[in-house]
């Protein structure tokens, strides 16, 4: 008997020690899954960031990443200091990925969320690599709570997401879902662009979306991309027929699937609630 | 009073004097040769002369006033100049090139300018060739036409370079008719010839220029005589009598190696 | 084919009217013609705010900026005197391409919006400025173009280093605006900045043309003839520069216009510089018109790059000049 329930225990031990220890040090070499390892990690889990995180234009924790060590996303650099493991995006610097495999290091890659669903179950995905079950609960079901507290309307207003260069996000990012948890319908069906793409000003003037959503960072400087929204057509138009107004969102706020959509999507309502 | 005078013209190039001090005396109504082996700075007198380059002199004049002190336009009436193997950068008709001529007095498209170019594309045949492009013509009619510019210039010195090079016999003999006749209505003009026996010829006047200074200036009966002939030119050459005057006609031989120019 | 010059400018005037009424019916938004004239008549407000704030300030910078390059492109021939020569190819528009970007990402321009074209004309100035010393004497052609390549090259590669530095993240795609030209989605604020520099310096140019008569027979004869050489240059310098570098920092690189208007015109009006020059400047605008219309009737995902389609017309151009080239000089 006693054979048997140690023979028990030792089976049942087995698939716990098949687990992956809790990374005490977890490197990050891309944006998205920087941003995830600051709202989820102990302070002394982050092995290094990338230098991108550091960059007020790109990241909603710029100053929190000044705390941390940066990488620049090269193999050599984590050849001193191994770290537990190494988050990456699915699909970029593939050959990076493949090189810190080969050294001998744990790499995880996350691929990028497309919709709010698959946002939670990254946070998720990453709160148990890195060992934060709870605190990845919590982050995912506040987020998995946005679509109910949206207030009721009667009408949801339209809106188009340009971002620099005159492009229309398509449904392979979170802007599609960014507006319809804000409130808004997605006026780029309308266009023809419901795969994305380029959307020409006289064709945006004419349509007249109620709402012109355009990207703005803080810090970063001035770029020819910025010029669209500042044509005086745009401007006439909303004096002479309505619509077109603009509003702003951070874009690194809700460009990685991350908590940062939180507030990206209050911002949002609060800017197109009606007064 | 003399067209031109000159005194104590120098120039120097890349810090080294290549001609002067030269004095230089032009009077009215002259057909003036400049000769002299290559390097002795005849080139470089005319273009000093026309204000081409930077020159030093104690003084110049022409026809009493500080050549100098000559404002751009009213030297360019006065005085004109023809480079050695002139050419036209783009598409001119012959009229076009002649009508250039005009620019100093700015009167191409008036009454003035225009008799002044007729006159000069008739002076020297080119009537029936003015629509045609200047860069198709041949060496001789090409002449005729930087000619033609020149004269319709209504220049009182003329500085002409080289009119003679790369032209057959026969054209070279057509433009020394023209400019002496040029010569004879009360014009100057000063040549630059390497043809000796032609300067000779058509010249009233010689000056002789060696390693830039004037060794020999007169008549060509008695500048080009032997002992000059040997000592600047290093040849020997051939006289005869024409039109009663003795005359050298063509070079013999050489007296010794030509040295390099300096 | 020689035709009196005031028929050819009759002729072009008429073309250019034509082709900037054309101009306004081309763009994104398909408005058929009958509702255009129908706005225009007092009709559909949408549809005349579109004329007015977007085809129309496209249309005249078109005018304005191809008006310049033509007319630059005839002078440098003239100055160098080498039928290869224009802003394009002497890397001209690449350098006023580099000044304009500096003014631009450095956010010189945000603060003082003259700062763009300003950067430009300088950047402009500097190319001729470098072009005119490293062919001096000699027009002759392998010179120039190495000149030209070189000053090209440079400037790009400049072009690119400051992109790649400038803080702002989309920058560095930018780079296709600046090398390929582009009119799109222009407005009265960036004619309203070109347009000026652009007239004053083909007032220049007007008034180097006579004096550039006389370059025909090289600069000795020009000078004799009365020609101050060194102000004509500087007025080509200057001139060139104004004529070229705020437009380019307004629309980016275009290539070729000056080359191949005052070939075509040439064929009509002749060679002269006093008659040329004015007819390149019609000619010019026209041809930046045609082109840019062009660019919105080519049925590509959005609109074809201005600086492409000329360089597509004008490169073989190019390329058929050089080989005729070898029969006539060195």
């Amino acid at each position: 008997m006693r054979t048997a329930v140690l023979w028990l225990a030792l089976i049942c031990a087995v698939p716990a020690a098949a687990q992956p220890p809790v990374p005490r040090r977890v490197a990050s070499i891309n944006l998205c899954t920087d941003a995830l390892l600051f709202e989820l990690a102990d302070a002394a889990q982050i092995a290094s960031v990338t230098r991108l995180s550091r960059d007020p234009a790109l990241s909603m924790h710029a100053a929190l990443a000044r705390h941390f060590p940066v990488n620049h996303g090269r193999a050599e650099e984590f050849i001193r200091h191994r770290p537990d493991l190494v988050l990456a995006g699915a699909g970029s610097a593939p050959m990076t990925q493949d090189l810190l495999r080969r050294l001998g290091l744990r790499v995880e890659a996350v691929p990028p969320p497309a919709t709010l669903a698959e946002v939670v179950h990254t946070v998720r995905k990453v709160g148990e690599l890195i060992g934060q079950r709870q605190r990845a609960e919590a982050l995912a079901a506040a987020l998995a709570a946005l679509p109910a507290s949206l207030p009721a309307a009667a009408r949801r207003p339209t809106a188009l997401i340009v971002q620099p260069g005159a492009y229309v996000p398509g449904p392979d990012t979170l802007g599609p879902s960014l507006l319809a948890l804000a409130g808004l319908t997605d006026f780029a069906p309308a266009l023809g662009l419901d795969a994305g793409g380029f959307v020409p000003l006289e064709t945006l003037v004419l349509a007249r979306p109620d709402y012109v959503v355009r990207g703005v960072s803080s810090g970063g400087g001035h770029a020819l991309a910025d010029d669209f929204h500042g044509h005086p057509a745009l401007a006439a138009m909303r004096h002479a027929r309505g619509g077109l107004v603009p509003v702003a969102v951070n874009d690194a706020a809700w460009a990685c699937g991350s908590g940062a959509l939180i507030g990206a999507v209050a911002a949002l309502r609060t800017a197109v609630a009606p007064r | 009073m003399n067209l031109l005078e000159a005194r104590g013209l120098c120039v120097d190039f890349a810090g080294r004097r290549v001609l002067g001090p030269v004095d230089v005396d032009l009077p009215a109504g002259q057909l003036v040769g400049l000769v002299g082996p290559n390097g002795a700075g005849k080139s470089s007198l005319l273009k000093a002369l026309a204000g081409l380059i930077d020159s030093v002199s104690a003084s110049c004049l022409l026809q009493g006033e500080a050549l100098a002190r000559m404002n751009d336009g009213a030297r360019a009436r006065a005085v004109g100049y023809l480079p050695q193997n002139p050419s036209v950068a783009w598409r001119l008709s012959v009229r076009e090139l002649v009508e250039l001529g005009r620019l100093p007095h700015g009167d191409g498209a008036q009454d003035s300018g225009r008799a002044a170019v007729d006159g000069a594309l008739a002076a020297l045949g080119l009537a029936a060739h003015v629509e045609r492009d200047a860069r198709t013509l041949s060496g001789g009619e090409a002449m005729r036409a930087h000619l033609a510019r020149l004269a319709a210039g209504g220049h009182r010195l003329l500085l002409v370079d080289e009119p003679t090079a790369s032209l057959d016999p026969a054209y070279q003999l057509e433009v020394l008719d023209y400019l002496r006749s040029l010569a004879g209505a009360g014009q100057t003009a000063l040549l630059v010839l390497h043809d000796l026996s032609l300067a000779a010829r058509y010249c009233d006047r010689l000056i002789v220029l060696d390693a830039g200074r004037i060794v020999r200036d007169g008549p060509p009966s008695t500048t080009l005589d032997d002992p000059l002939l040997a000592r600047v030119f290093k040849i020997r050459g051939i006289r005869a009598r024409v039109d009663g005057v003795d005359a050298l006609v063509g070079i013999s031989s050489r007296t010794a190696h030509p040295e390099p120019a300096p | 084919m020689r035709q009196g010059p005031v028929f050819v400018a009759c002729v072009q005037a008429a073309l250019l009217g034509l082709a900037f009424c054309a101009s306004l019916l081309v763009g994104a938004a398909d408005i058929p013609l009958p509702a255009l004239l129908d706005a225009l008549r007092g009709g559909d407000a949408d549809v005349l705010l579109i004329l007015r704030e977007i085809r129309a300030p496209r249309a005249l910078l078109a005018l304005v900026i191809g008006a310049g390059l033509g007319m630059s492109g005839a002078a440098l021939q003239a100055l160098l005197r080498n039928p290869l020569a224009e802003p394009g190819v002497v890397g001209v528009s690449a350098t006023g391409a580099l000044g304009a970007v500096l003014a631009f990402y450095s956010g010189a321009s945000a603060r003082l919006a003259l700062a763009l074209p300003l950067g430009g004309l300088l950047g402009a100035l500097a190319g001729t400025l470098v072009i005119l010393r490293l062919t001096r004497g000699t027009g002759a052609s392998l010179a120039l173009i190495l000149a030209g390549v070189a000053l090209t090259t440079l400037a790009s590669a400049g072009t690119s280093l400051v992109l790649s530095l400038a803080p702002n993240p989309y920058a560095a795609y930018e780079i296709i605006f600046w090398l390929m030209g582009s009119l799109a989605d222009r407005s009265f604020t960036h004619f309203a900045l070109a347009a000026p520099f652009i007239a004053l310096g083909l007032l220049v140019l007007a008034r180097a043309a006579r004096d550039l008569d006389a370059l025909a027979l090289g600069e000795d004869t020009a000078r004799s003839l009365g020609v101050d050489i060194a102000r004509l240059k500087l007025r080509v310098v200057v001139g060139t520069a104004l004529a070229v570098g705020p437009g380019v920092a307004v629309a980016g690189f275009i290539g070729f216009v000056g080359l191949l208007v005052p070939h075509a015109v040439r064929a009509f009006a002749g060679a002269r510089p006093s008659l040329l020059l004015p007819q390149c400047a019609l000619g010019g605008a026209l041809v930046t018109l045609l082109a840019d219309i062009g660019c919105r009737l080519v049925p590509a995902n959005g609109e074809l790059k201005l600086g492409i389609l000329t360089a597509l017309l004008g490169a073989p151009f190019f390329l058929y000049l050089l080989t005729r080239e070898r029969g006539i000089r060195a």
